[in-house]
């Protein structure tokens, strides 16, 4: 039974291995390894347990091998390629389980559940379950199937576990026992049926019950176009760092519609697909671009430059109007149809850019700036009207002064079948993208061009020169376009959204770390660490890493050393265990011999009976003896029990 | 305020037996129906289940159907096959704070079906500590309608009187991926005594004999008469005993005269009184509790190590003064149960007047000053033989009692 549990343990760890270097494409360290694994199983080895301490520098380890030295050795296209740090964790979780077989004691029919092999069984189930299946060739990034025999691999594992972990205690029928296995084998598919209906409804739940914690697109995050039910979802969600001395424009452009559609109430752009173009360099990473821009410098400091930070998932650039010059760690800007701009960012990057003021021109007048929807009416016209005034501005002052006293709401309540009229006649209270469509929509009936555009609004600052901008402040308003032909800011929008925004603050201590991470940032900023350096530091990060396991591994076999008990004690304790094994009695550590000889089964033959008191009154005149006592003869006595045991089974 | 508020206990004691789920531990709720690798295989097996959603082949839902199939076996059979057993307790009512406190079960499968897999343990109590699983009394089997008898232990934390819930008998079977219980409510009453603390003590019967030829007694010692020396004699004072009165030196100097006394031989004492001091001068009034109760444990253990040295010397406990009352021991688990529920009190609470003159006194302190000074003086006036021993309870105390006999600073 004991070489059984042993062999089942070790194939457990055996199945470990393959199905983790084969998923990762590492073959021959598999063959490898599990010939440790054998070696094991075949000659009885025992270094001492891995610590937590221990176990944290392998894992450290790996993840640092696997973030500087994954892509030399991964297959491309594995998975180890994409998560390499991932992958190096894995591997140090390996070598955990590896040392953690070598250094468990053999699993006793008296003890309930052996840490040690808790410990490797725990390790190895995670390794073994949610680490991926190995595929036949391409890894996870092509349109491959997982090879059949992983999924058996994957089950073989789990089951040897079981075994390995149980059976050792389980007293009599072992076959019986092995049955028991057996229903949850067969119903596989059965259970596989159940699991598929009820993991709808599974995810369902649990995706009402997780916190929004970002990382996705929805929320209230400007979109490439704009529609009316854009912004219903507001929150405190930080999604750029701004540092700037002074700041030329509170507004951050995400894009510029201009286009109106009544049908799904929502603003367009059709563009054509831009590059900005390269201008030269800063440093040996950052590149300048240099933007078309139009737009007038309404009041913005001369010489201002501004450095943001991105935090959201996606690669879009948000730009105050003015900026006319980016520099970014990017191999490629470009603004799409809906003229937003993203940028390809370089390998390992980060989402930064700084931006710069540069010379404007003036643009055409395009149709699509005087554009009004299907249904303006007279009556709306009308209204439009009270705004007219000989001068462009006077007309964007007109509209700004009739809005300042409108009521601003997410809680939109219009009538369905015309909800403009109703909200642009009745005054009716809503949110920016109203009052964003309107304000344009009144600009163009007057003969003024202008279009609608969207973004954040920056408006929470937490140091002097630092601004957080969250995805409550995202935002649209209207850019009109003068005599001259430069485009202006005009806010429509009513005071009173400071009310709503007030209602999303953050945490203090989210301030703080932001703040920290912006600090940090400049001063790291500041060191420019060549190749051979950095390359230096990793490999001196590495040695210390090796000299505290080295370290901790000798002092641990110190201590156990000095722990553990004599030569003598060993013997004398082997001895017990054996007498223990082959008469099959308890082992109750507070019972003395004589309360074991007054225990004997009285079911047992009188040979066996005679044996185990023989060996018994031996072990109680010769452990505790003052006198050298001669192990020899117990062990004669012990091979006498198990015969007489033998015999009567 | 603040500090009071936060120094309140409200929280009512979670016990394992609790049917609320909020005065449950989750340690003891639907986590404890796993064991680590069937928790581990029910976190994998969901997260395989969520993984394999989308079009996911590189996570198979077969794998989810297996582990999580095995553990609902599992607990199946464990159902199948649960402890139903008798169980009785044996053990002492107290307990030492830090070290294990163990106890007996015996336990009888009263189920025509084996139980196998097991292992009893106590139940889970605040501020105890129950040792590892591993560590735990384990039986394979226990055939049907046999008995055993297992050793159970727990690891009090703290000094107090607690309360034992029962005794809980964890089966395995089949897989050790899951655990059936059965809890039995068998409670016991568990005064935990503080940690002990290493003193050397010196014998109580030799430091009274020490005492008695130093100590003043004054002039009502009429019992002891012949046990006295006759020192000198001074003017009469108003409550001297009449039969005090130095009749010769009287005449001769025209004026009533007593005379004085002073201890000289053995006496012989027929037991221990124990007065305990349990105010603490970093205490202050709106305190429930002193930050660190280290420092009343440790005076009470040493009132413990001086009624044990007291019982090996033959003075029996007659009685002790806790918290301004006098607390009659009839046994030693008795005097322990005073020891394990007293509380320390913001001001110094002794008795007016000690009136056994048989027993030895023994005043425990943590610091001295002018006014104890000033009661042990008018207790030995009265005759009684009162020691003193003082554990300083700040290191500006160390040091400041008199160093003469009837006086003794303990330094653990």
């Amino acid at each position: 039974m004991k070489w059984l549990t042993e062999w089942c343990l070790g194939g457990f760890v055996l199945v470990v291995i393959a199905h983790l270097t084969g998923s990762m494409g590492f073959e021959s360290l598999g063959y490898l390894l599990g010939a440790l694994v054998v070696l094991r199983l075949l000659v009885p080895l025992r270094p001492a347990q891995p610590t937590p301490g221990l176990g944290f520098v392998l894992l450290a380890l790996g993840g640092l091998g696997g973030w500087f030295g994954m892509e030399e050795v991964a297959t491309p296209g594995s998975w180890p390629m994409i998560f390499k740090v991932f992958a190096g964790i894995c591997l140090g979780g390996l070598a955990i389980v590896i040392w953690q077989f070598y250094a468990r004691k053999p699993e006793q029919r008296t003890q309930s559940l052996q840490p040690a092999t808790q410990n490797m069984l725990v390790s190895g189930l995670l390794l073994l379950l949610l680490t991926p299946l190995a595929r036949s060739s391409g890894g996870m990034l092509s349109a491959v199937e997982t090879l059949p025999h992983a999924l058996w691999l994957q089950q073989a594992g789990l089951i040897l576990a079981v075994i390995g972990f149980s059976l050792a205690r389980q007293p009599g029928r072992v076959m019986g026992w092995l049955l028991l296995l057996l229903p949850p084998l067969l119903l596989v598919p059965v259970t596989a049926k159940v699991l598929l209906i009820l993991r709808r409804p599974v995810m369902l739940a649990l995706w009402f019950m997780a916190p929004n914690l970002g990382g996705s697109n929805v929320g209230f995050t400007p979109m490439q176009f704009l529609d009316h039910e854009a912004f219903l979802k507001p929150s405190t969600k930080i999604v750029m760092r701004v540092r700037a001395e002074e700041l030329p424009s509170p507004y951050l452009v995400g894009n510029r519609v201009d286009q109106f559609s009544a049908a799904s109430l929502s603003w367009n752009a059709v563009a054509e697909v831009e590059e900005a173009v390269q201008i030269g360099s800063v440093g040996d990473t950052r590149l300048r671009y240099a933007l078309p821009t139009n737009h007038h410098a309404d009041g913005a400091p001369p010489d201002w430059s501004m450095e943001v930070t991105s935090l959201r998932w996606d690669s879009l650039l948000f730009l105050p109007p003015q900026a006319a010059e980016v520099q970014i760690e990017a191999e490629k800007l470009a603004a799409n149809t809906h003229r937003v701009w993203s940028a390809e960012f370089a390998e390992d990057a980060a989402k930064q850019w700084t931006l710069l003021p540069g010379s404007s021109t003036p643009d055409d007048v395009l149709d699509t700036y005087l554009q009004l929807p299907e249904f303006w009416d007279e009556r709306l016209q009308r209204q439009a009207d009270t705004y007219a005034a000989g001068e462009r501005r006077r007309v964007v002052s007109g509209i700004q002064r009739d809005f300042l006293g409108r009521e601003y709401s997410l809680a939109v309540n219009l009538d369905p079948r015309q909800p403009f009229q109703d909200f642009y006649l009745n005054k009716r209270p809503g949110y920016c993208f109203w009052f964003a469509t309107a304000g344009a929509l009144s600009l163009r009936a007057n003969g003024i061009p202008s279009r609608v555009v969207s973004g954040y609004f920056i408006n929470e600052r937490i140091s002097r020169d630092v601004w957080l901008v969250r995805e409550r402040d995202a935002h649209s308003w209207v850019e009109w376009q003068d005599e001259a032909g430069y485009w202006h800011t005009f806010d429509p929008t009513p005071p009173s959204i400071g009310l709503f925004q007030s209602q999303f603050q953050g945490s203090t201590l989210s301030r703080w770390a932001h703040l920290l991470r912006e600090r940090w940032n400049q001063v790291w900023a500041k060191f420019d660490l060549s190749d051979s350096l950095e390359n230096t530091l990793i490999v001196f990060g590495f040695m210390i890493l090796i000299l505290l396991f080295v370290r901790e591994y000798l002092r641990i076999r110190e201590v156990t050393s000095q722990t553990s008990a004599s030569a003598s004690t060993r013997q004398w304790r082997k001895l017990w265990q054996g007498f223990l094994a082959a008469s099959g009695l308890p082992d109750q550590r507070h019972w003395t011999v004589e309360r074991y000889q007054q225990s004997l089964p009285e079911e047992w033959s009188e040979t066996q009976k005679i044996a185990a008191g023989e060996f018994l009154s031996y072990y109680r005149g010769a452990r505790f003896s003052a006198l050298t006592p001669d192990i020899e003869e117990g062990r004669r006595i012990l091979a006498m029990v198990r015969k007489g045991m033998k015999q009567a089974s | 305020m603040l500090r009071w508020v936060s120094e309140l206990r409200l929280v009512p004691a979670a016990r394992e037996t609790s049917r609320n789920p909020f005065r449950r531990p989750l340690l003891y709720g639907p986590a404890a129906l796993l064991t680590r690798p069937g928790k581990v295989l029910l976190f994998a097996g969901i997260l395989v289940l969520l993984l394999s959603y989308r079009r996911n082949d590189a996570f198979a839902l077969q794998t989810a159907a297996l582990t999580i199939g095995l553990l609902g076996w599992s607990a199946l059979l464990g159902w199948v096959w649960r402890p139903r057993v008798e169980l009785q307790r044996r053990g002492n009512n107290w307990a030492i704070a830090n070290q294990p406190y163990r106890a007996w079960v015996w336990v009888k499968n009263c189920h025509s079906r084996s139980l196998r897999n097991f292992v009893v343990r106590e139940m889970a109590v605040r501020g105890c500590r129950l040792p590892v699983e591993a560590e735990r009394g384990y039986v394979d089997i226990l055939t049907s309608s046999h008995e055993i008898e297992q050793q159970i232990e727990i690891t009090p934390r703290e000094r107090g009187a607690l309360r034992l819930d029962g005794v809980v008998i964890d089966s395995y079977y089949p897989f050790f991926l899951t655990r059936t219980s059965q809890r039995a409510a068998l409670e016991q009453p568990l005064n935990v005594l503080p940690s002990p603390i290493k003193v050397d003590l010196p014998s109580l019967r030799l430091l009274s004999d020490q005492a008695a030829q130093s100590v003043n007694f004054g002039t009502d010692k009429g019992r002891r008469e012949r046990a006295l020396d006759y020192v000198y004699s001074r003017s009469y004072q108003a409550g001297d005993s009449p039969s005090r009165l130095d009749r010769r030196a009287s005449a001769r100097r025209g004026e009533p005269m007593s005379k004085v006394y002073h201890g000289a031989l053995k006496l012989n004492p027929a037991g221990l009184v124990l007065v305990v001091d349990l105010s603490l001068a970093d205490l202050p009034a709106w305190k429930p509790r002193p930050d660190d109760p280290k420092v009343l444990d440790n005076r009470l253990a040493l009132a413990v190590e001086v009624e044990r040295r007291g019982r090996g010397e033959g003075l029996a406990l007659q009685g002790s003064w806790w918290n301004s009352s006098w607390q009659a021991a009839a046994n030693t688990e008795e005097f322990y149960g005073q020891v394990a529920g007293v509380a320390a009190s913001h001001q110094r609470q002794l008795p007016g007047q000690l009136d056994d003159e048989e027993s030895i006194h023994v005043l425990i302190i943590g610091r001295w000053d002018a006014e104890l000074a000033e009661w042990v003086d008018r207790q030995r006036g009265q005759g009684v033989m009162l020691l003193v021993l003082m554990l300083a309870e700040s290191a500006e105390q160390a040091e400041s009692l008199p160093v003469t006999a009837g006086y003794l600073e303990v330094r653990p």
